[in-house]
């Protein structure tokens, strides 16, 4: 264990950020799943006793019949609201005095740093370089990562859970999305910061960053391990495979949702079910790649002369 | 149901905790923490930020300690020379010539304040605006004529003409009321009474030339005997800390190019102390020390050049120590270790060779060469022969080509000026073309002659620091091959060859390719028996311990590190092959710096013999048979050769078929600025981290001190793969570490100083050192002096001792065969620059004999023919001749372009006779050759021949010398028989005949002396024309009147 | 001309001193009001009335006035749910992400004065903030932590909408603007990184805008790209950069686009963003949970 490694980069300026987001996430995280389990368990008591339903105020939070429904904004928001501004001010100030901004050498064109670093909120798309191609990576997956986030409200037809945590109402939103966010972001993005090293290699946190380390590692198109030739040959194997992946991966989930979820899939227009299914291939997809390529050295799946994927 | 969801019906809270519930306290708490930080933030910015402010408080309590102290010893240094009766002379001149001036000078000085200026002050107003009314008016008049408006100039004109009627108010002083004064007046007037200022500012200055001159005199003499700061000087800057300004002390120099901004006295505020402060006065703080290098200082004030551009480091953080020191982790010029500071040298003197003040960097640059680092690493400027070399083949071929071409195309225009069939103008057209083109074809003709000449010069230029090895057969023998390759240093210590990491099969590999690969070299040895006892004298006194070391009966180890030991030497070669190289080295390696000493065959033999007797008894070799086995093994002839090849042996060597190697090794040009990440650790990054060596001076440290360290714990599959810089300096158990250990740590620093100073400039163009002119040829100089190794033999800087000086036959009292003791050393050159004509030592340069080639004259020496030592034939080419005639003259101040050999008056009758006489009364004979003898006697005549004076002397430096002989040259064997005296037209110089010998007077007679002693003239001048006019006829002259 | 102070009829004079029943300050002293009587005058005069338009008594009406009568404060309703000033359910995530745009907005204002968009002075003017600027390190390292603080507050905003399911009706499309205002933060970031100009922005910079090569169709090393005929001097990567590689002109344009065009982008952004809460109903809630048999498709 090489602590001075781990020092160096925990205490890189610019990685403590990340070190704070690393606590701040499982923190909202548990917050977040802490209302909701409390107002699961109100609904569960609500749903068992028709009576409930008719006289409590439906949110768990202490209420008594002569409170107001509403309290005035002057003072009882701004009040809360002045002391997060100084607070987030405070923090702000001590931070900036403690921990200077960086400053490198001066910008050096013929000497490139190693590892070369995108900002660390980029750094997931960054490590998805290694198992994407630069335009799926670096344009594609951001672009649909925007348009799917966009397309949520508008494919998410559960007229539950609108305006309150909740769990049990909201199973297959809230674990796609915070599969997404959680796994596919936030863990890429710490991977990229400080697992990743010189030559963008795997360091295990602990291990010291050498800049001579080689590792071997020789990737192999899928086409090559069914000893498939010829450019069109290998460029319809590729199409087959994605568009077989693709089809079978969306017919389970379809199974899945008219099995488990048949009020969902009824609600949804097929507008709304054909992209939500898209995009949830989608995901799968990545993940699919990035497994494949770890754990069976799988470099593409479709490879064509003009693209990878 | 669970505990927390709280039932519409039960009675959970009275109170409404939404709007009930007080944040007060958290609220006040987080006003607190805000406050806090931002008391935080200023303490931040204004003190933990700013360490200086510690500095400067500490500072004011410690200097004004030191200071005190350094009060009370000027005081009393002060007291000593105030004392003394010069001073007290010194200042009663001073005074008196003030009190003579006085009167006039107050009378002056009253005239000007009381009826100049205030004159000038009363009229200055009204004349400003009577002027500035005239100029508006003037600007108006002019710009409607411009304008064609000639109303209105009539206007401007009747305008200006009545301001210059009207009559304005003066009040003079004195007057009671004012008078009306037109503008001519006014004007007139205020001139008149400004120059009339002048006049007397200039005469109160003529008056007070005097008491002027006795000033600077006192005051000049004053500051000459005073080593210290006056009492008050020292005390104003004590009373100066009492008012001591807490503030940033900022240099901000501002150039074309750039700017820099230092900020280093605001820590090291005793830096630029005027007096001189040392950290023991200082309470031991280091940090408040004055420059110690105050001459250094004085040539690069710092107000100029600031700090950062010689010590590095980042001049304008003042936030912390290792900020400032620029230690921290992204600034590329960290302040450079104490044992490398003259790498800040490099800066702007990376093309100078030699340099005062920078002995560690001199070293270094002299090791890069001496140790061969640049055969193998490309150095910008250095070892540039080579390329130079390669340069001028190539163009010499380019320029032969371009003449076929032209030759051709003449050929085709001269064939249509012959074309019967062509048209009139055709022919004229080509028979034009045809002229231009031949003159073209001069032109070319004339550039490719140039560069032919150039070759040749290169050709002499180009030297390799090792042996020949194309005569390795002829030359070495085979046993001692072996046992060399195998460990260079246990043979001889000294040696400049690196020890390579190779196994004994790989020796006779290498061994095996050098013996197979060379010719056999004719011996041209003119006789090798010879008289060891002689030859051992010829080494010791004819100057080959210049360069070389040697053990002789007497001494132990005596001589110079330049090339190489000659001790043992008989176990390496031959005395025949001794014998030929000594007749003529270049004959055997024509890479050699080793000059001709222009040795008779008998001597050469003598020499060889006594060479080839010096043996280690010691020493254990295969038996020359087994050895000759194994060199003749042509199995190993391949991969001899590869290995020859691989570890760059060409480098230094001239090796049969590696002619055209080029480097093997990384360019250090700019090494020092080479990014850290590109330097190869190798698997040492973490350990050297944590050592703090991770840097440049680290780096090179390790890799000089062990070539090999970076291939630690690595993995090869081919032995080629790992690092193959030989040791140059011993390990700790390896041959020679005992012998040499004193030195390693020194060459060390003096070669990682260099290369930290190998950077890319940082500092702006501007302030860097570009000499031109004398400077230019004085750097350029040194490359030659260093190269051929003059100083080891002369004297170049006052001061300088050349190794040849320190050699035991060279004492005062030293009694050898045939050296004349301290007389007998090779003459200083401190000034001949001034001393020879700039023709006639590039003659000298070139045939120090002054003799042809082949005559009995040719293996004497030209100028001192009397000398032991000699000055042996240089291969120098042209231009390194005329390097050297213009590093001579740039060291006296003088240029060569200018110069024009005078040609004093001659000698006729009677004034011919009185030179003769002064000349023969001189006893200059005693010493001096008059050139033309058959024989000369060593003891005594070790002085410059007359024969060559005519061409070789510059008069004004003879007159000089002939006058005063011993601030020319100190403690020189010159005697001074010319005396001071005064004459009709000023200061001249007589014979002092006091110093003439009886035997030297009855030379001159009576009668003669008598007519010297009435000469009016400058007998010094006398002796001058004699000396230019010197024929082989006065030489017979004064040997007659020896012979008398 | 004559002036009328000639004609003007002495002064009364008026003996100074204690005792004197008609001083000028004994007078002054009956004629003078109590600070209460001052400060119901104050609130009666038209400048008051101008600048305040209703009473300070803490009443309900003037609560509301508060909020409705300030320019800044009227964003917010007069009356909100019950429940969501509580911390637990909006994290206060949105607020502090537009508390931290504004402290961008102030420091990087300052930080403006002292910084010239160009190759070697910007370097240098870092230098000069760390090294001269009163406050400047203060500054400079206010303004980038920030800026990181805003990334993360932005990411776990939009957490905190997800979760609570705050993007559905009638919030579908301020959701939109928030994931535009999510991606211009990142941007903002990014463009202000390479302004230093030192290897750390540099690399990361030409790291991150290599990805635009790999464009489809418009870069050109994206698919179909080299076959459209774009290459490194006429495709996006080039429009982004003003050149083929970081150099003067990425710089400048970093700088525009950071200091100029994208804060005004997210700030009209953050206008609708705004806008949108007050006519969506506010903030969405804790709002009362319902049941799925309630559901009645």
């Amino acid at each position: 264990m090489d602590w001075h490694q781990v020092w160096e980069l925990v205490s890189l300026p610019d990685n403590v950020p990340i070190v704070l987001l690393l606590l701040m996430v499982p923190f909202y995280t548990w917050l977040a799943f802490r209302e909701a389990g409390r107002n699961d368990r109100l609904i569960a008591a609500l749903e068992l006793d028709p009576d409930m339903r008719k006289t409590h105020h439906r949110v768990p939070y202490p209420w008594k019949p002569g409170w107001p429904k509403t309290v005035h904004v002057w003072p009882h928001l701004l009040k809360r609201e002045f002391l997060a501004a100084i607070i987030v001010t405070t923090v702000m100030i001590v931070w900036s005095i403690v921990l200077d901004a960086p400053l490198e050498e001066p910008a050096n064109p013929s000497l490139t740093m190693n590892p070369s670093k995108a900002p660390w909120y980029f750094l997931g798309l960054q490590e998805l370089l290694v198992y994407f191609d630069p335009w799926i990576a670096g344009v594609v997956l951001p672009s649909i990562i925007l348009m799917g986030l966009m397309a949520i409200p508008y494919i998410d037809v559960n007229p539950l859970g609108n305006g309150y945590y909740t769990w049990k109402q909201r199973k297959f939103a809230i674990a796609t999305f915070l599969f997404g966010f959680l796994v596919l972001w936030v863990l890429l993005v710490i991977i990229g910061t400080f697992i990743r090293g010189p030559g963008w290699l795997w360091f295990n946190l602990g291990d010291t960053w050498d800049h001579h380390r080689v590792d071997h590692q020789v990737n192999y198109d899928l086409h090559d391990f069914f000893g498939v030739t010829g450019v069109w040959q290998v460029f319809f194997f590729g199409l087959a495979f994605v568009g077989g992946f693709c089809a079978i991966v969306g017919g389970i989930t379809h199974l899945w949702v008219v099995k488990c979820m048949p009020l969902m899939r009824k609600r949804m227009s097929l507008v709304q079910y054909a992209t939500m299914l898209q995009l949830w291939v989608l995901m799968i997809f990545v993940v699919a790649k990035i497994i494949a390529r770890l754990a069976f050295t799988v470099k593409n799946f479709w490879v064509t002369p003009w693209f990878n994927v | 149901m669970a505990d927390n969801i709280p039932a519409a019906s039960s009675e959970v809270e009275e109170q409404d905790p939404v709007v009930t519930k007080s944040i007060l306290w958290p609220v006040f708490l987080a006003m607190i923490a805000l406050s806090a930080s931002a008391v935080w933030s200023v303490w931040d910015e204004f003190y933990t930020r700013r360490p200086y402010k510690d500095y400067q408080n500490e500072w004011v309590e410690s200097a004004k300690k030191a200071y005190a102290g350094k009060r009370d010893a000027s005081a009393a240094e002060w007291a000593r020379v105030t004392a003394s009766d010069e001073y007290k002379t010194l200042e009663a001149a001073m005074r008196e010539a003030d009190a003579k001036a006085a009167p006039e000078v107050g009378r002056l000085t009253t005239q000007l304040n009381s009826e100049v200026l205030p004159r000038i002050a009363a009229l200055s107003l009204p004349v400003k605006v009577a002027r500035s009314e005239a100029a508006a008016i003037t600007y108006r008049l002019e710009h409607a004529r411009a304008h064609g408006h000639a109303d209105e100039a009539r206007h401007y004109t009747a305008e200006l003409a009545a301001l210059k009627a009207r009559k304005s108010d003066v009040l003079l002083p004195g007057a009671s009321a004012p008078e009306a004064w037109g503008f001519e007046q006014m004007v007139s007037e205020f001139n008149r009474l400004k120059s009339l200022q002048g006049d007397i500012q200039s005469q109160t200055a003529r008056v007070r030339r005097e008491a002027d001159g006795a000033r600077a005199t006192f005051m000049g003499w004053r500051d000459a005997h005073l080593r210290t700061a006056s009492p008050a000087a020292v005390q104003a800057l004590l009373d100066g800390l009492d008012s001591f300004e807490h503030d940033i002390k900022q240099i901000h120099i501002k150039v074309d190019d750039g700017e820099l901004i230092e900020r280093c006295e605001s820590c090291h505020v005793g830096i630029l102390s005027p007096v001189p402060l040392e950290a023991s006065e200082l309470g031991g703080r280091k940090v408040f020390t004055s420059h110690p290098a105050k001459e250094l200082l004085a040539l690069h004030p710092p107000e100029q050049f600031g700090c950062s551009p010689c010590h590095g480091g980042n001049g304008i953080a003042t936030e912390s120590v290792s900020m400032a020191h620029g230690k921290n982790k992204h600034w590329l010029w960290p302040m450079l270790a104490s044992e490398n500071t003259e790498a800040g040298c490099m800066q702007c003197h990376k093309n100078d060779l030699w340099m005062e003040h920078a002995s560690t960097l001199n070293e270094g640059k002299r090791l890069f060469q001496w140790r061969g680092c640049v055969g193998c690493h490309r150095y910008e400027g250095i070892g540039r022969e080579v390329e130079e070399l390669k340069l001028a083949e190539k163009a010499v071929v380019t320029a032969r080509k371009d003449q076929a071409a032209v030759e051709i195309a003449i050929a085709r225009e001269v064939e249509i000026t012959e074309d019967s069939a062509a048209s009139a103008e055709a022919v004229d057209a080509a028979y034009r073309a045809a002229t231009r083109l031949r003159q073209d074809l001069h032109l070319t003709r004339t550039r490719e002659q140039q560069l032919v000449q150039d070759l040749a010069s290169l050709d002499l230029e180009v030297k390799k620091i090792g042996p020949n090895l194309k005569e390795a057969s002829s030359k070495l023998k085979p046993e001692w091959l072996l046992a060399w390759l195998k460990d260079p240093r246990a043979f001889r210590p000294t040696t400049k060859m690196p020890r390579f990491r190779i196994d004994d099969e790989q020796v006779r590999d290498i061994a095996a390719f050098l013996w197979q690969s060379s010719t056999p070299k004719a011996i041209q040895a003119p006789s090798v028996e010879g008289d060891a006892e002689r030859g051992q004298e010829l080494v010791i006194s004819r100057g080959c311990l210049a360069c070389h070391k040697v053990t002789t009966d007497e001494f132990d180890a005596i001589g110079n590190e330049f090339s190489a030991e000659l001790s043992r030497m008989g176990e390496k070669t031959s005395a025949a092959y001794i014998a030929s190289w000594v007749k003529n080295p270049r004959y055997h390696n024509r890479y050699t710096v080793m000059p001709s000493l222009r040795l008779s065959d008998e001597d050469c033999g003598n020499i060889a013999t006594w060479l080839a007797s010096l043996k280690s008894d010691k020493a254990v070799y295969l038996s020359t048979a087994d050895a000759l086995a194994l060199l003749t093994d042509k199995s190993r002839l391949e991969r001899g050769k590869k290995l020859v090849e691989h570890l760059g042996c060409a480098a230094c060597h001239e090796i049969q078929g590696l002619e055209n190697e080029g480097r093997i090794g990384t360019e250090l040009s700019e090494e020092g600025s080479k990014p850290i990440e590109r330097l190869d650790f190798g698997t040492r990054t973490k350990e050297y981290k944590a050592e703090h060596t991770y840097n440049h001076k680290g780096f090179f440290e390790h890799k000089l001190e062990s070539p090999s360290t970076y291939d630690k714990d690595k993995e090869f599959s081919r032995w080629v793969d790992r690092l193959r810089m030989p040791e140059f300096f011993p390990l700790p158990g390896q041959s020679g570490y005992e012998e040499l250990k004193g030195e390693i740590k020194g060459d060390i620093d003096a070669l990682t100083t260099f290369l930290l100073g190998s950077t890319e400039a940082h500092i702006p163009a501007s302030l860097q050192y570009m000499p031109e002119g004398a400077k230019q040829d004085i750097q350029q100089g040194w490359w030659v002096i260093k190269k051929y190794n003059c100083d080891g033999c002369h004297q170049v800087l006052p001061g300088a001792t050349p190794v040849l000086w320190t050699l035991p036959i060279y004492e005062e009292t030293a009694s050898f065969t045939g050296v004349p003791g301290k007389n007998g050393r090779p003459p200083t050159l401190v000034g001949e620059g001034s001393r020879v004509d700039p023709v006639w030592l590039s003659r000298f340069l070139a045939n120090p004999a002054l003799a042809a080639e082949g005559t009995a004259a040719h293996e004497r020496n030209g100028v001192r023919q009397g000398m032991t030592v000699r000055m042996p034939t240089f291969f120098l080419s042209e231009r390194e001749r005329g390097t050297l005639v213009r590093f001579f003259q740039a060291l006296s101040d003088l240029s060569t372009t200018d110069y024009v050999r005078p040609d004093p008056a001659p000698l006729e009758g009677a004034e011919l006779d009185l030179a003769r006489a002064a000349f023969t009364a001189g006893d200059c004979a005693n010493c001096h050759l008059l050139g033309g003898e058959a024989s000369v006697n060593p003891d005594t005549t070790y002085a410059p021949s007359f024969e060559v004076v005519r061409e070789r002397i510059r008069p004004g430096w003879t007159h000089r010398w002939v006058t005063e002989p011993n601030t020319v040259i100190p403690g020189t064997a010159m005697p001074a028989i010319l005396q001071h005296a005064d004459g009709a037209n000023g200061v001249r110089w007589i014979v002092n005949t006091a110093k003439i010998s009886a035997t030297a007077k009855r030379r001159v007679g009576d009668a003669r002396l008598k007519q010297l002693a009435d000469y009016t003239g400058d007998h010094a001048e006398l002796l001058l024309r004699y000396f230019a006019q010197w024929t082989a006829a006065e030489s017979a002259f004064q040997q007659d009147a020896r012979n008398k | 001309m004559s002036h009328g102070h000639d004609e003007a009829p002495p002064e009364p004079e008026i003996p100074a001193g204690e005792g004197n029943p008609g001083g000028l300050l004994t007078k002054l002293r009956a004629k003078a009001k109590s600070p209460a009587q001052l400060q119901a005058e104050l609130k009666k005069t038209q400048v008051w009335k101008s600048i305040f338009r209703h009473k300070l008594d803490d009443s309900p009406r003037n609560r509301s006035l508060a909020v409705l009568s300030s320019v800044f404060l009227h964003l917010h309703p007069a009356r909100i749910n019950r429940d969501a000033v509580r911390y637990s359910f909006t994290w206060g995530m949105g607020g502090i992400t537009f508390y931290l745009f504004v402290l961008l907005t102030l420091t990087g204002t300052l930080l403006m004065f002292y910084f010239h968009p160009s190759k070697g002075e910007a370097y240098r003017d870092i230098m000069f903030l760390q090294h001269d600027v009163p406050f400047g390190n203060l500054l400079r390292n206010m303004h980038r932590w920030c800026a990181h603080a805003m990334v993360i507050t932005t990411w776990l905003h939009m957490m905190r909408v997800f979760m609570s399911g705050s993007y559905k009706p009638p919030r579908e499309f301020n959701w939109n603007i928030g994931v535009m205002l999510l991606l211009f933060t990142m941007l903002l970031s990014f463009t202000g990184y390479l302004l230093p100009d030192d290897q750390l922005g540099f690399w990361a910079v030409t790291v991150g805008t290599n990805m635009a090569r790999a464009t489809p169709v418009m870069g050109h090393e994206g698919p179909f790209g080299p076959e459209l005929g774009f290459t490194a001097f006429n495709d996006v990567r080039f429009a982004l950069l003003g050149g083929s590689v970081v150099d003067a002109n990425a710089l400048l344009r970093a700088y525009i686009w950071h200091c100029i065009a994208i804060p005004i982008i997210a700030a009209v952004l953050l206008i609708v963003h705004f806008w949108r809460i007050r006519k969506d109903g506010a903030i969405s809630g804790p709002a009362p949970v319902m049941l799925a048999s309630e559901i009645t498709d």
